[in-house]
């Protein structure tokens, strides 16, 4: 009986009432970074600009749900044993700029360049993000720049929250222009990852705004400690493996003990082969401890 | 915990950077327009009877503590000078009769512009809240509540949960209000937020008459 309420409860959630008609679990894992209806001719300029970047794998683009993907959920698991991931509240919890309409909020997409690091989000703010009449909020900008320079500050080194956010704002942006916005990583102090970005027109002839964030990785109060990079062919059979065997293995010991993985694709013949850098944190990592975890995860290398 | 709020500080651009180079700009001088009087400024920002529907009232969605609050406050306005600010769908509800400088002036204005803060319009979902200012004393207490519409790392904003919000100026130099504001929980144990900012006071024109 539980489980039916459970399941009644999770398809209310998953209804969207301002819109009176109901959504299926498919919705919600839809990605939004592709172009709609809504899209004005400059978007969907810029959005095929990039794609057609992206032709020679240099660029990357995206994707971007309405919910935290299941390993977001447990990253915060790890990191924030204490939160209360009440399960109607996870079911009803949206990511803030998907949570609106589409058309009237939040229309982005981001794309990542590995090769120079940096990440290039495009965004057009709808008319629901109004502040002073005819122009952007600047919480509406604030939040799409957290989330641009957030998107750069996981890719580089995992899972990160804000900790600092400084935006200096030059020029309004009026209300459903296109924008790009270009982040880069500044630097790595231990755990505190520092980025930066600009907002520019489409022509990058204005400066609407510059913003630099810092955070520190993982959210725990651990230190880095040791740095693995590993070859695989296939990082996320690896990903699995290591996380669970060490998790399972150390959690017991050492309760602060939190894995960060970050993957970048390596330019070689094979362009699927993966470097997997390997973060281990903890407050006691014992130096054998290092060669064993490399022996295993070439154990895994077919 | 609100994963928007950390440490920040907010810095605007200088006044000729916004506007490329010095303007003269027919400048409508608020307190000789509306009397020096507070209260005739805030009738006309803050209109009470109006028919615009004011978003900053009670709901089903607000969890006891805001509505504790909100009452304690409700009772401090009749009493020791605090004003409720109400809310409206767009600022440009707050400022009829009045238009931007024709710098930041635009031409058409859409019905369905709606203020950044109450784009979710669903109860509970997004931002709720209500902001009390104390004109005299230069501060203000916002009561926000957020909702699981706002989340970015999943889980971390409990249902119910509330922040307040305290709000003070600074100084006041020529168009330029410093402002400064901390985020705590109702019990001022936890802080959640602590940041400042600069805001360029913008000088309003009279709309011509239509």
């Amino acid at each position: 009986m539980l489980r039916g309420c459970a399941g009644l409860l999770r398809s209310w959630a998953l209804r969207g009432p301002k819109r009176g008609r109901s959504f299926s679990s498919e919705v919600l894992h839809v990605d939004h970074s592709l172009p709609n209806p809504s899209w004005n001719e400059d978007m969907r300029l810029l959005f095929d600009q990039f794609m057609k970047k992206s032709e020679d794998g240099s660029w990357k683009r995206l994707p971007s749900y309405k919910c935290n993907p299941p390993e977001r959920i447990e990253d915060v698991k790890i990191f924030f044993p204490d939160a209360k991931l009440l399960k109607e509240q996870m079911s009803q919890a949206q990511q803030f700029p998907r949570s609106l309409g589409e058309g009237v909020g939040f229309e982005y997409a981001m794309f990542h360049n590995h090769v120079e690091d940096r990440t290039v989000c495009i965004f057009q703010g709808g008319p629901h993000l109004q502040g002073v009449p005819g122009f952007l909020h600047g919480g509406a900008i604030a939040t799409m720049i957290d989330s641009a320079l957030g998107m750069c500050a996981i890719l580089t080194g995992g899972i990160a929250m804000t900790a600092n956010l400084n935006i200096n704002f030059r020029r309004p942006i009026p209300l459903c222009s296109v924008v790009v916005i270009n982040c880069q990583l500044d630097r790595v102090e231990g755990r505190k990852l520092f980025v930066s970005c600009n907002i520019r027109s489409m022509d990058e002839k204005t400066l609407y705004s510059e913003a630099t964030r810092g955070g520190p990785e993982g959210g725990g109060s651990a230190p880095c400690d040791v740095i693995i990079s590993v070859d695989y062919q296939d990082w996320s059979q690896v990903l699995w493996h290591l996380k669970l065997a060490q998790f399972k293995k150390f959690k017991k010991k050492n309760a602060n003990l939190c894995i960060n993985m970050s993957f970048c694709l390596k330019r070689g013949k094979k362009p699927q082969h993966a470097a997997a850098a390997v973060i281990w944190k903890t407050r006691s990592l014992p130096s054998g401890l290092c060669r064993q975890f490399t022996r295993s995860a070439s154990r895994l290398h077919p | 915990m609100i994963r928007r709020g950390f440490q920040a500080a907010v810095r605007l651009g200088q006044h000729r950077a916004l506007f490329g180079g010095p303007q003269v700009l027919p400048r409508l001088n608020l307190t000789s327009a509306f009397g020096s009087s507070t209260d005739s400024l805030v009738s006309r920002f803050c209109p009470e009877k109006t028919d615009l529907k004011d978003y900053a009232l009670p709901n089903a969605s607000w969890c006891p503590d805001m509505l504790d609050l909100y009452q304690e406050f409700l009772e401090k306005t009749k009493t020791d000078g605090w004003i409720k600010l109400p809310s409206f769908k767009s600022n440009r509800d707050h400022i009829q009769g009045l238009k931007l400088p024709s710098g930041l002036a635009v031409a058409s204005d859409k019905s369905d512009w709606r203020i950044f803060t109450r784009c979710i319009q669903v109860e509970g979902q997004g931002y709720e809240y209500v902001i009390f200012f104390h004109p005299s004393e230069k501060k203000s207490i916002c009561l926000f509540q957020p909702g699981p519409y706002l989340e970015g790392a999943p889980g971390l904003i409990p249902v119910g949960s509330l922040a307040v919000l305290n709000v003070h100026v600074e100084k006041i130099e020529d168009q330029k209000l410093y402002m400064s504001c901390i985020a705590q929980s109702r019990d001022q144990q936890t802080v959640y937020a602590k940041c400042s900012g600069i805001f360029l006071q913008l000088q309003l024109e009279e709309e011509s008459p239509q």
